[in-house]
């Protein structure tokens, strides 16, 4: 379903499959059945940039990566959590945004340790969280600089492990960062390149909304 | 310790105990070391011995877990979508309900 999704097919009788599937995972109590549903839907609200939907998501999962130990859907699943988290600290101020930079810090810190014990990965999504990270801390402390540094190091890094929907959205982030400076060359270099990656994959519903 | 199991697994009279610890070795163990591209191949290939020994529950795991990294590693969507369908026919015939929920909304 998830695929179909992101392929643009079917998508309204996958989005009612999958509440489906997960009220039924909710009453046989079959924690790591809709903790798999939970980690797709996550996925498909990151690549859509919907970031309320995917908080209000990571909130009412639980503890997925407790439901699915050691396994690779539950790193994918941190990584997707730091970047929601992260996302919306930058929307949010005041209290919001303190609990979201810290809920952000901790996951984050998971993966900067499963990379340092050579975890190879996540040192993609490391970078992109790098980024991310960087702009949340502003433009003080040349923060500035290590985004845009993390990005092309996320890039490369994606590229050269093989993972071409993270290079994708790592494209994405990356012009919307550079559009923010007002640099409309790089903007739409980078908005480019991730349409070129988008449509490499086969996901149509990201080459669409990026035209 | 995942790749000593493995060296011991491959002497004779270990085929019994075999699929539950590569099924192990490859689920949970090896993605933390070595790239995810790596285990697409063993995991067909424990998906297989799972079937000749009668292991169909482990096998049938095996190839869901296939499926979610031949996602993860951004193979193409159609290709993913293909392998899929195809998985998910194999765990009809099989009558791997529980496993083929789980693949369902990937």
């Amino acid at each position: 379903m998830t695929v179909k999704k992101l392929r643009g097919l079917d998508v309204e009788a996958g989005d009612e499959n999958l509440e489906f599937m997960l009220a039924s995972t909710v009453v046989a109590d079959n924690f790591a059945l809709s903790a798999y549903v939970d980690v797709m839907k996550l996925e498909v609200f990151v690549f859509n940039q919907e970031w309320r939907e995917a908080v209000d998501l990571i909130r009412n999962a639980g503890n997925i990566r407790l439901f699915l130990p050691s396994t690779a859907t539950s790193v994918r699943y941190t990584y997707l959590e730091a970047l929601t988290y992260l996302k919306a600290a930058q929307s949010s101020s005041g209290w919001k945004k303190r609990q979201m930079k810290k809920r952000a810090h901790k996951t984050i810190q998971l993966i900067r340790g499963w990379a340092k014990n050579g975890n190879v990965n996540v040192v993609h999504f490391l970078y992109i969280l790098e980024a991310e990270l960087a702009l949340l801390h502003g433009k003080k402390n040349g923060k500035d600089k290590k985004a845009k540094a993390s990005f092309n190091a996320a890039i490369a890094t994606s590229s050269r492990n093989g993972f071409l929907q993270d290079r994708a959205l790592a494209h994405e982030l990356a012009s919307a960062y550079f559009k923010a400076q007002a640099d409309e060359y790089w903007g739409d270099y980078h908005i480019e390149c991730s349409r070129a990656c988008y449509q490499e994959w086969g996901c149509s519903v990201k080459v669409e909304q990026l035209m | 310790m995942a790749k000593a199991a493995e060296l011991i697994l491959e002497r004779p009279g270990m085929q019994s105990g075999a699929i539950y610890a590569l099924f192990v070795t490859h689920v949970f163990c090896h993605h933390w070391t070595s790239p995810l591209h790596d285990a697409i191949a063993p995991l067909l290939k424990v998906y297989q011995a799972g079937l000749e020994i009668g292991d169909t529950d482990r096998a049938c795991w095996c190839l869901m877990k296939r499926c979610y990294y031949l996602y993860f590693i951004s193979r193409d969507l159609g290709s993913v979508q293909k392998e899929l369908e195809a998985t998910i026919h194999v765990l009809t015939q099989l009558k791997q309900d529980d496993t083929k929920l789980h693949i369902s909304f990937s």
